[in-house]
């Protein structure tokens, strides 16, 4: 004899707790590496780098006097030797540095200060 | 027939295989895009040419009263001042003026010997980004200010 749902009840198969948990892993590594791209720190770190090697570069073109800060990013910290312009930038939580050269001009006159992690570049 | 409630295997292989297809794809497009390599070349070039044209310490023309910005004192142009003005590991340049006609009067570069050999067929070895900017400036010779064409070519190792 036919059992008849009462009405309000549904059935579930197993077949479809099944798809439902194949699709649940598709949604969770689409998910999971949004999350490692979002937080790539590494990357932070190397464009931080550039960024700051380009401004430099670009405030040593400037012929007029000049008085820029530079602000790194949260966390990240920049150290600058200004003989030979290298940029070397390191994320708190991240253990390896990253370095970046700028256009070493042996003629410029600029000044790079470091005050409490900003960057003064003064000419 | 199925029974009701019966799980047909293969049908749910053939799920599992589509499913680590499109896991594994997702993953591969992820870690490629983290270990992508940053190619700020053409900012380089950029940062270059404005700063050869426009800084006294490079190319640009100073008399008594100031610093003209654009104008090319052809009487700089040579090797040393490019190496003193410009430099940076794995980056080298080649710089040209030209005249209105497109004759070259006057060229100097930083190239070191590895460069100078790799230049002409740097598009040709993935190693290295070229590039290519030509501009309109002035130039100033011994009888007086001109106008002219700037080419600069860049050669820089990425890897």
């Amino acid at each position: 004899m036919h059992k008849m749902k009462k009405r309000g009840q549904t059935e579930i198969s197993v077949e479809i707790i099944i798809q439902l948990f194949l699709l649940l892993i598709v949604i969770a590594s689409f998910i999971g590496v949004s999350f490692i791209i979002k937080g790539n720190k590494l990357h932070l770190v190397r464009v931080e780098a550039r960024d700051y090697a380009f401004a430099f570069d670009a405030a040593s073109s400037y012929q007029d006097s000049i008085n820029y800060i530079y602000q790194p990013k949260e966390n990240i910290t920049i150290n600058f030797n200004q003989e030979n312009c290298l940029v070397q930038a390191k994320h708190k939580d991240v253990a390896s540095t990253i370095n970046f050269f700028c256009g070493t001009d042996k003629f410029s006159n600029i000044q790079v200060i470091n005050n409490q992690g900003k960057i003064k570049i003064t000419r | 027939m199925n029974k009701k409630g019966d799980i047909n295997i293969v049908e749910y292989l053939v799920y599992i295989i589509f499913i680590i297809i499109a896991a594994s794809f997702i993953a591969w497009v992820a870690f490629g895009y983290l270990n992508e390599k940053i190619d700020t070349t053409n900012l380089e070039s950029f940062i270059l040419a404005k700063k050869i044209v426009n800084s006294d310490s490079c190319l640009a023309f100073k008399d008594d009263l100031s610093i003209h910005k654009g104008v090319i004192d052809l009487q700089k142009v040579d090797t040393s001042r490019l190496l003193n003005c410009f430099s940076k590991p794995n980056f080298g340049y080649l710089i040209k003026i030209d005249n209105l006609k497109g004759e070259t009067i006057k060229s100097a570069s930083n190239l070191d010997l590895r460069q100078q050999l790799d230049f002409p067929i740097c598009k040709t070895i993935p190693q290295y980004t070229c590039l290519s900017k030509k501009d309109i400036i002035l130039y100033k010779d011994d009888q007086g200010i001109k106008t002219g064409y700037i080419e600069v070519g860049v050669i820089n190792f990425v890897q």
